[in-house]
């Protein structure tokens, strides 16, 4: 049987998700913003989806969840609408992240660099941790945005999102949190910070793909990206709704909330027991310790193998994961976190979802054992790293 | 951009079947040692290449008789990302039996071919062409090493901080593969891949050979109206060689075999051709024959009726 392990990426839709969206694709097809009878099943939908969101992440009533199409849309209309009405305008000048965040805001950054934006990135420590007094070194009152994913979705790593949101509060500077990796797993709460901005997706918390959302702490300007019928979204965003996935991140919010502490104790005692095997496998290192990490996540690097081929042995055995090596827009994680060069290209994600199995987890075992043991046979660089490090 | 590529090319499903057969089972893969060397009667070379600071790194194993400078064994061992097996396994394939120098000499064109399923489709997309690139890097690098050449300036300067390339190696990809952005210097060599400061040094590459190729197209440059006849020999050999390109030599290496023109010679109103085969096409039964016939054919039928083929 296919074993799932990149729920990082993207999570199956529960079932109650699907059974939940089915008549919205069908017969209640209608614009819950219509005003005729007919579409009433749809908007009464439409305003039980948003109670379930505003009540996930405890939003204010007075606040906006405005829909998007997910988190990708989310960044990057926030990304751009700061450099056009803040930066552009000159009010602001900068813009802070982090050198971990998605590929959706680092592209979104570049480009404003690019634009000529002043760009500063925050560096992780050894864990893949961001130390929140490094934001005092560039944070000033005419900082546009500072921009801090709430889990790094390679390693798993919990950033510390409230003191960086309360130092940006002191200089009252908007605070961004990306916590599309942080659905589901740990508990989200925006009255905890002072968070001026969050982005989420359905599709990490067993939603449907193509929807997701932007909070918007109450009182904060934002202009839309997206131009249309200001009907839509209340003018925040244009388009048509899309109801069935907005059901189904309702739904999907609902059941990732209600059941987090049981599901995640689940979740965590089967990663930690398949993490605690992975640890006696000779010259692996866990990238991030296990206190400072989502419940779902075993992010690790195996000396000696490259990730690229024992991502395809492991596909062999049906077992789908991630690597996390670098990328053109992103800083690797071995590099942002200082470890031996030769480990960059040899880190994988596996990242577990409550639709996995204790049974699955010996399988996984058992293959990873096997096809690292297969690949060190035959690696040309393994001996060689190894002894180096003992000199 | 097109249908075909909005979907994704690198899919472990998405490679031929001799490519994956090759990923999965390379018959050349594996260390030799000096024993095994001299039971084939021969010396044992050993040369490492890239490193897993870069995520590509190949140790190259030949076993050379040291009388006649000949590779009677190859085999390798790689780190990285396991489509490159096919590329190596393949380039080993084609070492055995010929002199160092000759491994060296091996072209990006008998190497592709060889790797295909058929004729017509490409063995690799275009992202994972670096795989080619650096097995014929190792192996012409291994070479240079086993003959004691050493590379001049701009062969040892390593461009990126993610690929073991050298600015020579770069400068030749793009005018091989007609390369025209950055993006496509990383698709053939892997430069730039993850070192995103390298793109200006990439960039500043290939504006100053992308010139220098202009400026010798234009020296070069043939009017259209040009008879084939009136052209002169470097002209024409340039049009004889894209004639074989396009209609002869993707059939003669998928044989095993391979053409290169030695000259070409005004003989009254003939253009006398003289080629000489390699590989496989070298004495086989049709060679004086049916492929002559064909590759005479072609070119008598593309560029003037007067052409004739004759293999030394």
């Amino acid at each position: 049987m296919p074993i799932y392990l990149d729920n990082n990426h993207l999570t199956r839709p529960d079932e109650q998700v699907t059974e939940a969206m089915k008549p919205f694709l069908g017969a209640n097809f209608h614009d819950p913003m219509a005003p005729y009878t007919q579409a009433n099943l749809s908007r009464r939908a439409f305003g039980d989806a948003l109670e379930k969101l505003y009540a996930g992440i405890h939003a204010k009533k007075e606040d906006e969840i405005i829909i998007t199409s997910g988190d990708t849309e989310s960044n990057n209309w926030l990304f751009n609408s700061i450099y056009v009405h803040q930066i552009l305008t000159g009010k602001r000048t900068s813009i802070i992240i982090s050198e971990r965040e998605n590929l959706a805001i680092m592209a979104a950054a570049n480009f404003l660099e690019s634009q000529g934006v002043k760009v500063f990135r925050l560096p992780v420590n050894s864990d893949g941790v961001i130390q929140p007094q490094d934001l005092l070194d560039y944070i000033t009152p005419r900082t546009a945005l500072v921009s801090v994913t709430m889990v790094d979705e390679e390693s798993g790593a919990i950033q510390p999102i409230e003191e960086l949101a309360e130092i940006c509060e002191q200089y009252e500077v908007p605070f961004h949190t990306d916590a599309t990796q942080a659905m589901g797993k740990i508990p989200v709460d925006v009255q905890r910070a002072p968070i001026t901005f969050m982005t989420f997706s359905a599709h990490t918390f067993h939603g449907p793909v193509g929807v997701g959302a932007l909070y918007i702490r109450q009182g904060t300007e934002l202009p839309p990206m997206l131009m249309g019928d200001p009907a839509a979204m209340h003018g925040k965003r244009a388009g048509q709704l899309n109801l069935p996935g907005i059901v189904g991140m309702g739904k999907a919010i609902e059941l990732a909330v209600d059941a987090l502490e049981f599901d995640m104790e689940d979740v965590r005692e089967m990663r930690d027991a398949l993490e605690e095997k992975v640890r006696e496998i000779p010259d692996v290192q866990i990238i991030t310790p296990w206190s400072l990490r989502v419940p779902n996540t075993l992010t690790f690097a195996v000396r000696g193998v490259a990730a690229s081929a024992l991502l395809i042995e492991l596909n062999r055995s049906a077992i789908a994961a991630t690597d996390a090596v670098p990328s053109p827009i992103r800083r690797g994680l071995i590099d942002a976190i200082g470890a031996d060069t030769a480990l960059r290209h040899t880190v994988i994600t596996l990242s577990l979802s409550r639709m996995n199995t204790e049974e699955e987890m010996d399988d996984v075992f058992k293959a990873l054992e096997e096809s690292i043991g297969l690949l060190r046979d035959e690696s040309p660089v393994y001996e060689a790293t190894t002894n180096e490090e003992q000199a | 951009m097109s249908q075909e590529n909005l979907m994704t090319d690198t899919h472990y499903d998405a490679y031929g079947f001799k490519v994956q057969s090759m990923i999965k089972k390379p018959i050349n893969y594996g260390a030799i040692d000096t024993d095994e060397a001299a039971q084939l009667g021969g010396e044992l070379f050993v040369h490492r290449w890239g490193g897993a600071e870069y995520g590509e790194a190949i140790t190259l194993y030949w076993v050379v008789e040291a009388a006649t400078g000949t590779v009677k064994m190859s085999r390798f061992e790689h780190f990285g990302n396991p489509v490159a097996r096919a590329a190596n396994d393949m380039l080993c394939m084609l070492s055995r039996n010929k002199k160092v120098e000759e491994v060296a000499e091996i072209t990006y064109k008998s190497l592709e071919y060889f790797l295909r399923d058929n004729p017509t489709t490409p063995a690799l997309p275009e992202p994972m062409q670096y795989t080619l690139t650096h097995a014929m890097t190792a192996a012409a690098e291994a070479a240079d090493a086993y003959l004691g050449n050493k590379p001049d300036e701009a062969g040892s300067v390593i461009v990126c901080d993610d690929a073991p390339i050298s600015r020579t190696t770069i400068e030749q990809v793009i005018r091989l593969h007609d390369l025209e952005s950055v993006e496509q210097i990383t698709h053939y060599t892997l430069a730039g891949a993850f070192d995103s400061d390298c793109a200006t040094k990439l960039g500043d590459i290939l504006r100053v050979v992308r010139a220098q190729m202009a400026e010798e197209a234009a020296t070069q440059a043939v009017p259209e109206d040009t008879e084939f006849a009136e052209m002169t020999d470097e002209q024409k050999i340039a049009k004889i060689n894209a004639v074989i390109d396009q209609h002869i030599r993707h059939f003669l290496v998928m044989d095993g075999g391979d053409m290169e023109i030695i000259d070409i010679k005004q003989n009254g109103e003939h253009h006398d051709l003289y080629i000489r085969y390699l590989g496989a096409c070298n004495g086989c039964a049709s060679a004086s024959t049916g492929t002559l016939f064909a590759i005479e054919n072609a070119l008598k039928t593309h560029l003037d009726p007067n052409m004739r083929v004759l293999a030394v």
